[in-house]
């Protein structure tokens, strides 16, 4: 094996959003450019659906990382969604926002699978929920009820 | 003429071209490109990526997330949407999804689609063309011996544990007096099913000299491209790899 040191590009960080997987739990910030070289550049469909899934988790908490990823594979038109939900739900509680988590949750005896977003908020319970009122108003309930089906909004003062 | 598989792991097979542009980008092309080659790519859709960006919040202390939206790109599906191509500034790429069918029928297919580009946005040259294979393999148990399916994988020195959970691998060699680079990478990703261990392998062959071949040169590239990725994939596989995509010989 050669590996002459003035020929070695280091580029292994090119691909680091794409195959993190298992069950390895690390957030790793990288610049901002970093990630728009990144989603901007990928042309593979199959890639960028690993891609995107990753970006995911800069925005949310992930409660059980390796269902939530396995279910947004299957069901990858939640991807976009959950970005531009993230966008919503952070215009409505701006500062009073403390995190987002996302969760998988199956019943089988009800036969349901889906996802629950929580909103943590440091509000008290009434304008918290007047917020999520706010929300579903002037977004969510415009979303593609075969979305809505699979996505449930809450939020939590805590 | 490489090995045959009833079962391969191919997910995706692409070619990407990125261009020298003669002027600025024209955003009539993708327009244009459709009208060209909608009877085969009919079904239209505008990809607009998305990244997260880290900035300060209001108060200047706390680092929020923010989503940023990269530049449209147009696509263009087959009926089937198992074939698209993509275009954007300076941009093109053909894109096979599963299932692939051969090498033979996909190689006209770039070359047609890389004529009509080029009659359209006439760049002043290519400054990175890339093709790429990118493998999936599925085995449906949770640990296997990677050395009993694989010449190619993470080396651990043996005073630490051999087992591991997730790996990634990546390495570049130069082809062609360093005009070309194949990178391979072999990593673990997420399973679509539970239960079920899988790799990816991807074959990424790159012409990293910007105008390193003229344009009429393009069929002899594409060819060194799939004889080293071809090449690549068998020598680093085992047959008890060859076994579970099921050699057809």
């Amino acid at each position: 094996m050669q590996l002459p040191s003035q020929e070695y590009n280091q580029s292994i960080t090119e691909y680091y959003p794409l195959y993190r997987g298992g069950s390895v739990e690390s957030t790793i910030i990288l610049p901002p450019s970093n990630f728009s070289r990144n989603f901007e550049k990928e042309t593979s469909i199959f890639l960028k659906k690993l891609n995107d899934i990753e970006q995911l988790k800069s925005l949310y908490i992930f409660e059980n990382s390796e269902e939530i990823k396995r279910f947004l594979l299957s069901h990858d038109y939640l991807i976009d969604c959950l970005s531009e939900a993230y966008d919503q739900i952070r215009g409505i509680f701006e500062e009073n926002l403390i995190e987002i988590c996302l969760e998988y949750d199956r019943d089988s005896e009800e036969d349901f699978e889906g996802l629950f977003v929580t909103i943590k908020t440091n509000l008290s319970p009434e304008p918290s929920l007047d917020l999520l009122e706010k929300f579903d108003d002037n977004w969510w309930l415009q979303v593609d009820f075969k979305i809505r089906s699979l996505i449930t909004i809450m939020v939590r003062p805590v | 003429m490489g090995k045959k598989y009833k079962n391969p792991p191919i997910v995706e097979a692409l070619c990407e071209f990125q261009f020298l542009p003669n002027q600025p980008w024209d955003i009539t092309i993708p327009g244009i490109l459709y009208e060209k080659i909608k009877d085969e790519f009919p079904v239209k859709q505008q990809q607009v990526g998305f990244g997260v960006a880290v900035k300060p919040g209001k108060a200047g202390m706390v680092l929020k997330p923010e989503i940023e939206f990269g530049p449209p790109r147009m696509q263009f599906f087959s009926k089937d949407k198992i074939s698209l191509v993509q275009v954007g500034p300076d941009l093109l790429t053909v894109n096979h999804l599963r299932p692939y069918s051969t090498w033979k029928k996909f190689k006209p297919l770039i070359l047609k689609i890389f004529g009509e580009y080029i009659v359209i946005a006439n760049p002043k040259g290519v400054r990175q063309i890339r093709l790429r294979y990118i493998n999936k393999i599925d085995f449906d148990q949770h640990k296997i011996e990677l050395s009993d399916y694989f010449n190619y994988y993470p080396s651990i020195p043996s005073n630490l544990p051999q087992t591991y959970k997730t790996f990634q691998v990546t390495v570049e060699i130069p082809y062609n007096n360093e005009r070309d680079t194949l990178r391979l990478s072999f990593a673990t990703i997420i399973p679509e099913k539970p239960n079920v261990l899988s790799l990816l392998f991807d074959l990424d062959y790159v012409m990293i000299l910007p105008e390193s071949i003229v344009l009429d040169k393009l069929p002899d590239w594409l060819e060194d491209a799939h004889t080293a990725i071809e090449n690549a994939f068998e020598a680093c596989i085992k047959d008890k790899c060859r076994k579970l995509f099921e050699e057809v010989k």
